[in-house]
C-alpha cells in the first residue's frame, strides 16, 4: 500500500486519541468506583443497577420507620407495665382491706388511697408518645385528654354523695395499622376503651366497697380487679409479640439489605486492582504511541536528504 | 535534414517540460496536507517524430523530436470516492444520533441520584414515613417537599427535551440550507469544469473543490454521485436528482411545533413538492432523532408523560377519592397532553398542617396506600396488565441507554470502517513527499542535462560559425 506523509499524521493522532481515550474511560471508572458512568454504557448492568438500588433505598426507609415503630410499641409497654403496677398495688390494698379486723375508718383510708390510683391509672391511659396520645386510636391529637374523670354528682342511688363514679373516652376505635416491610401489616395501638374500662370500673368499684365497709363487696371487686387486669395483661402480651414480629422484620430487612449491596456491588462497582493495573498498562501503550507517533512523523523523508 | 538549431529548440522543450514536471511536484508538495486534494503529475510524451533524408535527399528514417507535456494528470479512483462516500453517510450519521444522545443521557442524568427514579423513591419513602406518624407536621413538610421535588424533576426533564428538540430542529434547518447552497456551487462548478474540459484545459483543482463538495453532500444526506463522460456530476438522494448537470433542485423545510417536514422544490419539473426523506447521513439521523413523527426524543418525552399520567391518577384518586372538587387534589396538571410539563403540587394542599384530607389526627391510611403505590401495577403502563412506576420508568430509561448505546457501537464500527476507506482513498490520492523528492530529483536530473545539452549544442555552432569556413 502506498503509505502518504498525511496518512501518517492521521492514522498518530487516531492511534494517541483512541489510547488517551481509553485512559480517560479508566479514570472515570477509578475516580468514580463506578463501572458506568451512563446507561448507555452498560444498559443492562445499569438497569439493574437503578432498580436495585430503589430496592435498597424503600429497604433503608422501612427500617428506619420500623426503629420509630418500635418506639410506639415500647410507649405502649411500659404505660401497660405501669398500669399492671397500679393494679398490684390495688390488689394488695384489697386483701389488706378484705381482712375483717379492720374498721370502717382504716377502710376508708384505704379507699382513699384507691381513688388516687384510679387518678393515676387515668393518667397512664392519656399517655402520650412524641406529644400524641397512644391509647386514642386516630385521635391522636385531641386538645382534650381522652380519658376523663366525671366529676358530676350522680342523682341516682347509691345514696351516698357520689363523685368520680365513672371514667368518661372519647377514644376512636379503629387500629393504627403500619407497613413494617413491604406488604407487611402491623398493628400498632389497642383500642383504650376495651383494654382499661372494666379496670377503671374495678378501682371505683372497690372504693365503694371499701368506703361501705363491706367485705362481700369487698371481695366482688377484687375478683373484678383480677379479670381487669387479666385484660391488661392480655394486651401487654400481644404488644410483646408485636415486638418481636417487628424485630424479627427489620432482621429479616436488614439481611436483605447486606444481600441487596452486595449484588448492587457486583452490578457497578469497579474491581479497583484490575482497573488500576489495566490503566498502568494502557499508560504503558501510551507512552510507546506517543514515542512511535513522534518518530513515525519525524523520520527525515528524501527531502532532508536532498543537497 | 535537421539543424543543429532545431536541436537547441529540442532542448529548449526538454527544459521547459521539465520545468513543468517541477512546478507540478511543487503545487503537490504544497498541497500535501490540504483536504481533499488530488495528487496531479505531468504527462510527458515523446514529440512526434519528423522524417529526415540524407544529403542526396533521400528519405533515410524518422527523428524524434524532444519531449512535451501533454496534461497534468489529475490521480484519482472513482470507484473509491464512491465507497467512501457511501460509508460516510452512515458513520456521520450514527456520529451525530450518538452525540445528540450521549448529550440527552447527560441532562437526564437517571444513574445518579439526581436520577427519576431515586426522586420517585424519595416520594414514595416520605409517604412510607408520613404513614407511620401521619399527623407530624416535620413529616408532613418533608413529604409536600418530595412532591414537589419529583413533580420539578418530571417537568424540568420535559423541558429539557424540549429545547434538545428545538435545537436539532434549527440543526435540519441550517443543514438543509447548507444542501441547498452546496448543490448550487456543484452546479456551477459542473459548468465550469466542462467548459474547461471542452477547451482542453484540466481543471484539477476545480474538481478536487467539487469532489470535496460531493463529499459534504453525502455527509449530509446520504447522495449518490455519478461522473458523467462529459465530466458533470450528477448527484441523486434515494433516487431524486439533486444535481443534474448544470442545474440543480431545493429542498425545502417546513418547520412544524417542534418537527420539521422536507419537500423537493424542483423549480420546472413536473414531480413538485415530494416528501423529502433521506435514509442516511447527517439530516437522517437528526429526523429520527428530533425531526420526524414520531422521534426519539418525542418517544421519550411520551414516556414521561405516561409516568406523569399514572402518578397524578394514582395519587388524587387516594389523595381525593370522591373526585367531588378537583381543589381537593394532591397534584394539579394542565390537561392530558400536557402532564408531564405541568405537573405540580396543588397549591391549595401546599400547607403542612391541613393537607391530609382526614377528620383525625392519626388515621394514615392514605399515606400508607400511596407509599404502597410503589410496587402497585398500574394496568395499562408499559403493558395491559400494567408494571408498576418505578419499574416503567426503568424500563424506560434502560430502553433508551440501549438504544444510545447501540448509536455509539454503530457510530464507532462504521468509524473504523471509513477510516480505511478513507486510507485506501488517500493511498491513491494524497501526496507522497518521499515519491514527490524521487520525481523532483528525477525532473532535476533530466533539467539539468537538458541545459548541458544547450551548451554541447552552443559550442557545436560555435565551431561551425567561428572555426570554419575561409572567412578567418
Amino acid at each position: 500500500m502506498r503509505i502518504t506523509n498525511l496518512m501518517m499524521t492521521q492514522n498518530a493522532i487516531s492511534y494517541m486519541n483512541d489510547n488517551v481515550e481509553r485512559i480517560n474511560s479508566l479514570n472515570d471508572k477509578i475516580a468514580s468506583t463506578k463501572q458506568f458512568q451512563t446507561m448507555s454504557d452498560d444498559p443492562t448492568r445499569a438497569a439493574s443497577a437503578l432498580s436495585l438500588r430503589s430496592t435498597l433505598q424503600t429497604n433503608q426507609n422501612y427500617i428506619d420507620n420500623d426503629a420509630t415503630v418500635a418506639n410506639w410499641l415500647d410507649a405502649n409497654e411500659l404505660a401497660l407495665k405501669q398500669m399492671l403496677d397500679v393494679g398490684t398495688t390495688a390488689s394488695t390494698l384489697l386483701v389488706q382491706g378484705a381482712n375483717d379486723t379492720l374498721g370502717q375508718t382504716e377502710r376508708a383510708s384505704l379507699a382513699t388511697s384507691i381513688d388516687g390510683m384510679l387518678t393515676q391509672a387515668v393518667d397512664l391511659a392519656n399517655s402520650k408518645h412524641m406529644d400524641k396520645y397512644i391509647f386514642a386510636g386516630w385521635n391522636t391529637n385531641s386538645a382534650t385528654a381522652p380519658f376523663q374523670i366525671d366529676t358530676t354528682t350522680d342523682p341516682a342511688p347509691p345514696a351516698v354523695p357520689t363523685y368520680r363514679m365513672k371514667v368518661n373516652n372519647t377514644v376512636d376505635t379503629h387500629p393504627i395499622q403500619v407497613n413494617i416491610s413491604p406488604g407487611q401489616t402491623l398493628t400498632t395501638n389497642f383500642n383504650g376503651d376495651t383494654v382499661f374500662k372494666d379496670f377503671f370500673t374495678g378501682l371505683i368499684q372497690a372504693r365503694e366497697a371499701l368506703k361501705q365497709n363491706d367485705s362481700t363487696l369487698i371481695q366482688n371487686s377484687m375478683q373484678a380487679l383480677q379479670k381487669a387486669m387479666d385484660l391488661i395483661g392480655t394486651a401487654s402480651t400481644t404488644n410483646g409479640a408485636r415486638m418481636r414480629q417487628l424485630s424479627q422484620t427489620t432482621d429479616t430487612m436488614t439481611r436483605t439489605k447486606t444481600q441487596i449491596m452486595s449484588l448492587l456491588s457486583e452490578k457497578e462497582d469497579v474491581n479497583m486492582a484490575e482497573a488500576i493495573s489495566m490503566l498502568k498498562g494502557q499508560e504503558n501503550t501510551y507512552q510507546a504511541v506517543l514515542a512511535v507517533s513522534q518518530r513515525a512523523t519525524s523520520l527525515p523523508g528524501l527531502f532532508d536528504r536532498m543537497r | 535534414m535537421p539543424s543543429l538549431l532545431s536541436g537547441i529548440n529540442l532542448s529548449l522543450q526538454a527544459m521547459l517540460a521539465h520545468q513543468q514536471s517541477i512546478e507540478v511536484i511543487e503545487h503537490n508538495v504544497a498541497n500535501a496536507n490540504t483536504p481533499g486534494y488530488h495528487r496531479q503529475s505531468a504527462v510527458l510524451s515523446a514529440g512526434v517524430p519528423t522524417s529526415f533524408s540524407n544529403l542526396m535527399g533521400f528519405y533515410s528514417g524518422d527523428i524524434g523530436t524532444g519531449v512535451t507535456v501533454d496534461y497534468i494528470q489529475r490521480t484519482s479512483l472513482d470507484f473509491f470516492d464512491t465507497r467512501f462516500r457511501n460509508q460516510v453517510s452512515d458513520s456521520k450519521r450514527w456520529d451525530l444520533e450518538s452525540r445528540i444522545l450521549s448529550q440527552v443521557e447527560a441532562t437526564m442524568s437517571e444513574t445518579t441520584s439526581d436520577g427519576l427514579v431515586a426522586k420517585l423513591n424519595s416520594f414514595w419513602n416520605g409517604w412510607q414515613n408520613l404513614s407511620v406518624d401521619p399527623s407530624n407536621t416535620t413529616l408532613r413538610a418533608d413529604v409536600l417537599q418530595r412532591s414537589k421535588d419529583l413533580a420539578g424533576a418530571i417537568t424540568g426533564r420535559y423541558t429539557q427535551l424540549t429545547q434538545i428538540q428545538k435545537d436539532q430542529n434549527l440543526g435540519i434547518v441550517s443543514r438543509v440550507n447548507d444542501i441547498n447552497s452546496i448543490a448550487d456551487q456543484v452546479a456551477r462548478l459542473n459548468i465550469e469544469i466542462t467548459h474547461m474540459l471542452g477547451t482542453n484545459q484540466q481543471p484539477n483543482d476545480l474538481m478536487d473543490k467539487r469532489d470535496s463538495l460531493v463529499d459534504r453532500l453525502a455527509q449530509l444526506s446520504g447522495s449518490r454521485a455519478d461522473l458523467q463522460p462529459n465530466g458533470m456530476v450528477i448527484v441523486s438522494i434515494g433516487g431524486h436528482t439533486l444535481v443534474g448537470g448544470a442545474d440543480y433542485s431545493k429542498i425545502e423545510a417546513s418547520t412544524g411545533a417542534l418537527t420539521t417536514t422536507l419537500n423537493w422544490q424542483n423549480d420546472n419539473q413536473q414531480n413538485d413538492d415530494q416528501p423529502f426523506n433521506p435514509t442516511t447521513g447527517e439530516l437522517a439521523g437528526l429526523l429520527d432523532l428530533a425531526g420526524s413523527t414520531p422521534n426519539v426524543i418525542q418517544t421519550y418525552q411520551n414516556s414521561l408523560n405516561q409516568l406523569a399520567t399514572a402518578l397524578i391518577q394514582q395519587v388524587n384518586g387516594l389523595f381525593n377519592p370522591t373526585q367531588t372538587s378537583t381543589d381537593n387534589n394532591f397534584f394539579v396538571d394542565d390537561g392530558p397532553l400536557h402532564r408531564a410539563d405541568s405537573i405540580q403540587v396543588n397549591l391549595l394542599m401546599d400547607k403542612p398542617e391541613n393537607f391530609l384530607p382526614t377528620t383525625m389526627a392519626g388515621d394514615g391510611r392514605i399515606a400508607t396506600a400511596i407509599a404502597a403505590l410503589q410496587n402497585t401495577s398500574i394496568a395499562n403502563l408499559g403493558s395491559v396488565s400494567g408494571i408498576s412506576m418505578n419499574e416503567f420508568y426503568t424500563q424506560k430509561v434502560a430502553e433508551f441507554g440501549i438504544f444510545t448505546r447501540q448509536a455509539k457501537d454503530y457510530s464507532h464500527d462504521k468509524g473504523l470502517v471509513l477510516k480505511a476507506l478513507d486510507q485506501q482513498r488517500q493511498s491513491i490520492e494524497g501526496v507522497s513527499l518521499d515519491e514527490e523528492a524521487a520525481n523532483l530529483m528525477k525532473s532535476q536530473k533530466a533539467f539539468e542535462a537538458a541545459t548541458r545539452m544547450v551548451s554541447v549544442m552552443d559550442s557545436l555552432l560555435d565551431k561551425i560559425i567561428n572555426g570554419m569556413g575561409a572567412g578567418r
